[in-house]
C-alpha cells in the first residue's frame, strides 16, 4: 500500500531529518512510527502525502510513485490528522467535515448523509453539534471531528501525527479505544506517529522505531518487547519482559484486588489457567478472537483477561519500574 | 446665548441645505471612489505579497512613506502631473488609503495559523481554494479594519481637496475661512466629522459580521460603494441628462469672482448660441491658472496686477492702468498663449484700511497722513502683503512709513482684529465686502505705490478660435462696474447672502447689457 525505498530528506538548512529509510505498510495495517523528538517521524509521514518532498529515494502509494499521482487525487486518497487538530475556526463542524466531499463534488445529499454517519460513529450527536463552531467543542470532541474530517472523503489511507498528545489522559484513552474500534470497522491503512510507547503498543499492528532519521527496528509490539535488536530499542521501549512473564494470578490479583470472589458471567467457555504467563495468555486471547477470556485458579473463577487489562497491568508495572529508577522513555 | 447661536446656525444650515447636499454628495463620491480604487489595488497586492514575501517589506514601506507626506504637499506635488480637480484629489486620497488596506491584507493573510494552511494543503486544496476558503475568510476582520481606517482617513483628508478644485465639504470650509464666517466653516466641518463617524460605524458593523464568515461583508461594502460612485455616471449616460457645454469658465474662490463669472455666462448665452458651464469657487489663483493652462477650463477672471507680478514675474512698467493692461495682455499671450479681453473699470487692488472712527479722530484720508503716527500703530497684514515687493516694502520705501508693530495674520482675521482694536491698520482689497460691513475706510494711495489691478477675462486662444463670438460678447463688460458698484455687489453676496447669479443678472439688466 505504501512503500519507502531508500528515502532521504535533507532540509535546505542542511538538517538531515531522514537518512535512507525503507519500509512498507500493508493494506489495512495499523503502522506506528515512534521515536524520540527530532527522529524524523513527522518528516517521514509528510512525505507520504507530499507535504514534504524527499531529496532522494522513492515513495510509492498503491504501487505508483507519489510523483506520478495527480497531487489532488493523491491527497484525496490520503486523510491527514494533525496534532494541532487544525479545524477551520470560521466554519461549522458540518462545513469542516464536508470540505473534502465538497471538493470531490459529491452530491449534497450524500455529503449530508456522510456527515451524520461519521458524527454518529464517533459519538457526536449530529443535531446538537453539526452547526457549532470548533471553539464550542471540548478538545476531545474537536479531535474526534479532526479524525472524521480526514475520513469524510473515504480515503484509503489515514495519516495521523500525534493526534492525541494534546489531550488529557482520560480523553486520550477514550479516543485510543475509539480508534481501535474504528479501525476494526473501517479497515483503513493507518500510519500513526506517536512518542508514547503505550499508545504504540495498544494501537499498532507493527511498530517502526526511529532514531536520528534512521529505522532502528520494525516489528510487532510483541516481538519488539521480546526481541529488541539494539540497546536503543531496549531502553526506548523499557524492559517489559518481567511484566510479560508474570503469571496470570498475579496479574488478576493486581488488577482486581483480593476482594470478593466474582462468579463467571458466562461459564462453559475456553478458560485460561492462572499459571500461564501474561504473554502466553495474550497469545491465546489473540487466537480465540474473543474480546476477553475467563481466568481460573484451580476451579475458582478469578476474573476476565482482556487486552485492555493486560495493558493496564503492563502500564502499572512500568510506572512501578519508573519509581525504582527504571529506564523508560 | 448658546441657544441663540444654535438657532441661528440651524436657520443658516436650512437656508443653505442645497449647497450642503451638493458638497456632501461630492464628498461622499470622492471618498468612496478613492476607497474603491485603494481596495482594488491594495487587496490583490496584499495577496500577491504573501506569495513574494521578499517584496513585502519594500512595498509596504513605500506605501507607509506615501502616508507620511503631508496631504497638502501631496496634492501640490500632483498638480504638474495630473493637473487639478477631482482626478488628482482622488489619486492623492487613494495614495493615503493604500497603506492600511495593504498592510492589513498582507498581515491578515500571513498570520493565518500555519497548521490550518497545512491542513488545507493536506486536503488537496490548491492555492486558489486556500485563498478563498481559508485565508481570506480568516483575514477578513483584519482587512475590514484596514478598510475602515482608510475610509476615516479619506473622509477627513478629502476636505483639503477643495484647495485644488475638487469640491466636497472643503468648499464650505474654504468659503467660511475666506469670508471669516464661522457658520460656513461649521457647515463644512460638522458634516465631515459626522460622515467619518457614520462610515466608521457602518464599517465596524461589517467588520464584526465578517468574523470568519466569508467574503460577503467585503463584497457588500464594495458593491454599495460602487453603486454610489457609479449612479451619477449612469444618470449622465441617460439620454435626457445634460450635454457637455461648449465653454467651461471658472472662478477663483470668493464672491466677486463668482458674480463676474455669472455675468460672463449670462452675456455669452444671451449674445450667442454657445452653452457655458461655470465652476465658481474653483480654487486659489495658482490652481485656477494652472487649470486654464492645462485646458481643463477655458478661462476665468484675472487681474492685470496679478498677471504681471505672479505669472510674468515682471515689475509693472507703469502705474498707469492702460499701460499695465497692455503689458499684461502681451506678456500672457506670448508666454502662455492666454488672451486677456478688455478690462473692467474697477480696481481690486491693495489698500490700507482703518476704521472710520480712527479716521475721524486722527483726520486721516491718505496713506501719507499716517507718517506722523505710524510708530504708535500696530498693523495686521497678510503674510503675502508683508512679503510682496509691491506690498508693505513699497510702503516703507516710498512713504517712509514704519509701523510700530506688524502682525502677520490670516486674511479672514484681519478685519475682526481691526474692529476689536488689536490692530489699527490692515491691508485690504478695495472692493471687499467687509469694507462696508465694518465701516472701514480705504486710505488713498496718494503716492501710487500699488500697481493697477483691473479685472478682465483671461481665455485660452483655442476657445476664442472655436467660439469667436465670445470676444465681442465679453468685451461689452469692458470699462463697466465701478469700485462702489463692485463693493456693493460683494456686500450683497457675502454679507446679505444673496445669490451671486441673481446679483449679476440684476446688474446686467440695470445696465442694459441684457434684456430683463
Ligand atoms: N522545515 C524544516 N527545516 C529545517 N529543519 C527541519 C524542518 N522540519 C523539521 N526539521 C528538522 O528535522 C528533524 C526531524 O524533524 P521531525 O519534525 O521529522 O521530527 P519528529 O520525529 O516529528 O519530532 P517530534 O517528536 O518532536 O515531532 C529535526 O531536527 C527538525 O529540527
Ligand atoms: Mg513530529
Amino acid at each position: 500500500m505504501i512503500a519507502f525505498d531508500r528515502v532521504e530528506k535533507t532540509f535546505k538548512d542542511g538538517t538531515a531529518a531522514v537518512n535512507g529509510i525503507n519500509f512498507h505498510v500493508n493494506e489495512g495495517e495499523f503502522f506506528v512510527l515512534i521515536g524520540p523528538s527530532g527522529s524524523g517521524k513527522t518528516t517521514a509521514l509528510k512525505m507520504i502525502n507530499r507535504l514534504i518532498d524527499p531529496t532522494a529515494g522513492h515513495i510509492y502509494v498503491e504501487g505508483t510513485s507519489v510523483f506520478e499521482h495527480n497531487l489532488k487525487d493523491l491527497r484525496y486518497k490520503i486523510g491527514y490528522v494533525l496534532q494541532q487538530i487544525a479545524l477551520f475556526p470560521h466554519m461549522t463542524i458540518k462545513e469542516n467535515i464536508g470540505l473534502i466531499p465538497e471538493m470531490k463534488k459529491w452530491p449534497q445529499e450524500k455529503i449530508d448523509e456522510r456527515i451524520d454517519e461519521l458524527m454518529t460513529m464517533v459519538g457526536l450527536e449530529p443535531k446538537t453539534y453539526k452547526n457549532r463552531r470548533p471553539a464550542e467543542l471540548s478538545g476531545g470532541q474537536q479531535q474526534r471531528v479532526g479524525v472524521i474530517r480526514a475520513l469524510a472523503g473515504d480515503p484509503d489511507i489515514l495519516l495521523m501525527d500525534e493526534p492525541f498528545s494534546a489531550l488529557d489522559p482520560i480523553t486520550r484513552e477514550q479516543l485510543q479505544n475509539d480508534l481501535v474500534n474504528l479501525q476494526k470497522n473501517i479497515k483503513k491503512t493507518i500510519v500513526f506517529v506517536t512518542h508514547d510507547i503505550n499508545e504504540a503498543m495498544l494501537l499498532g499492528s507493527r511498530i517502526c522505531v526511529m532514531n536520528k532519521g534512521e529505522i532502528a527496528q520494525i516489528d510487532t509490539p510483541d516481538n519488539l518487547i521480546r526481541h529488541p535488536q539494539t540497546e536503543f530499542v531496549r531502553s526506548f521501549i523499557g524492559d517489559r519482559r518481567n511484566a510479560w512473564e508474570d503469571p496470570l494470578i498475579k496479574v488478576l490479583r493486581t488488577i482486581e484486588g483480593e476482594s470478593d470472589n466474582p462468579s463467571d458471567p458466562q461459564p462453559d467457555r475456553a478458560a485460561l489457567n492462572s499459571e500461564l504467563t501474561l504473554s502466553e495468555a495474550v497469545k491465546r486471547l489473540d487466537q480465540s478472537f474473543e474480546p476477553s477470556l475467563p481466568v481460573y485458579y484451580q476451579d475458582g473463577y478469578l476474573g476476565e483477561l482482556s487486552y485492555k487489562r493486560a495493558l493496564t497491568y503492563l502500564r502499572s508495572a512500568q510506572t512501578a519500574d519508573k519509581r525504582v529508577g527504571g529506564t523508560i522513555l | 446665548m448658546t441657544a441663540n447661536i444654535l438657532l441661528d446656525f440651524t436657520a443658516f444650515s436650512i437656508e443653505r441645505r442645497e449647497q450642503l447636499y451638493i458638497t456632501l454628495w461630492e464628498h461622499v463620491q470622492m471618498s468612496l471612489t478613492a476607497l474603491l480604487i485603494a481596495v482594488f489595488i491594495a487587496v490583490p497586492a496584499g495577496i500577491l505579497l504573501n506569495h513574494y514575501q521578499k517584496g513585502a517589506e519594500p512595498v509596504i514601506g513605500t506605501t507607509a512613506v506615501l502616508q507620511t507626506i503631508p496631504s497638502l504637499a501631496l496634492l501640490g506635488f500632483l498638480i504638474p502631473f495630473i493637473g487639478i480637480g477631482t482626478a488628482p484629489a482622488i489619486v492623492a486620497l487613494t495614495a493615503y488609503a493604500l497603506m492600511p488596506v495593504l498592510r492589513n491584507t498582507y498581515t491578515g493573510i500571513r498570520e493565518v495559523d500555519p497548521a490550518l494552511m497545512e491542513a488545507s494543503r493536506s486536503m488537496g486544496m490548491d492555492s486558489r481554494q486556500q485563498l478563498l476558503k481559508v485565508q481570506l475568510p480568516l483575514a477578513m476582520p483584519m482587512m475590514m479594519a484596514g478598510i475602515r481606517t482608510s475610509m476615516v482617513l479619506i473622509v477627513g483628508t478629502a476636505t483639503l481637496a477643495a484647495l485644488i478644485g475638487a469640491g466636497g465639504l472643503g468648499d464650505l470650509i474654504m468659503l467660511g475661512i475666506n469670508r471669516a464666517d464661522n457658520f460656513y466653516i461649521l457647515l463644512g466641518a460638522i458634516p465631515a466629522a459626522l460622515l467619518a463617524l457614520f462610515f466608521d460605524a457602518v464599517l465596524r458593523f461589517a467588520e464584526k459580521r465578517s468574523l470568519g464568515t466569508s467574503l460577503k461583508p467585503m463584497v457588500a461594502v464594495v458593491v454599495i460603494a460602487l453603486l454610489v460612485v457609479v449612479s451619477p455616471r449612469l444618470y449622465q449616460a441617460l439620454p435626457f441628462a445634460d450635454e457637455e457645454a461648449d465653454i467651461v469658465l471658472a472662478g477663483k474662490i470668493g464672491a466677486e469672482p463668482e458674480i463676474i463669472l455669472n455675468m460672463y455666462q449670462e452675456l455669452i448665452e444671451s449674445d450667442t448660441d454657445y452653452s457655458v458651464d461655470i465652476e465658481p469657487g474653483f480654487g486659489t489663483t495658482d490652481f485656477t491658472f494652472e487649470a486654464a493652462l492645462a485646458g481643463e477650463v477655458d478661462g476665468y477672471l484675472e487681474f492685470t496686477g496679478t498677471a504681471i507680478a505672479d505669472f510674468l514675474n515682471e515689475d509693472p512698467v507703469s502705474n498707469d492702468e492702460q499701460e499695465a493692461y497692455e503689458q499684461a495682455r502681451e506678456g500672457m499671450k506670448e508666454e502662455y498663449g492666454l488672451e486677456f479681453l478688455e478690462p473692467m473699470d474697477y480696481q481690486n487692488t491693495y489698500a490700507l484700511a482703518i476704521t472710520e472712527e480712527i479716521a475721524e479722530e486722527e483726520d486721516l484720508n491718505a496713506i501719507s497722513d499716517l507718517r506722523g503716527i505710524a510708530s504708535e500703530l500696530t498693523a495686521g497684514f497678510t503674510f503675502e502683503f508683508i512679503d510682496r515687493n509691491d506690498g508693505y516694502p513699497a510702503i516703507q520705501d516710498v512713504y517712509g512709513i514704519e509701523f510700530g508693530d506688524v502682525e502677520g495674520m490670516d486674511p479672514g482675521l484681519r478685519s475682526e482684529a481691526l474692529v476689536s482694536e488689536d490692530v489699527q491698520v490692515i491691508d485690504a482689497y478695495s472692493t471687499d465686502a467687509y469694507m462696508i460691513r465694518y465701516d472701514l475706510l480705504a486710505l488713498e494711495d496718494d503716492e501710487n505705490v500699488f500697481p493697477p489691478f483691473n479685472g478682465a477675462p483671461l481665455l485660452r486662444q483655442e476657445v476664442l478660435q472655436d467660439y469667436p463670438q465670445i470676444e465681442d460678447s465679453l468685451n461689452r463688460l469692458g470699462g463697466m462696474i465701478t469700485e462702489e458698484e463692485m463693493m456693493e455687489m460683494n456686500y450683497r453676496v457675502d454679507e446679505e447672502d444673496e445669490d451671486a447669479a441673481e446679483v449679476a443678472e440684476e446688474f446686467l439688466i440695470a445696465e442694459g447689457l441684457i434684456d430683463g
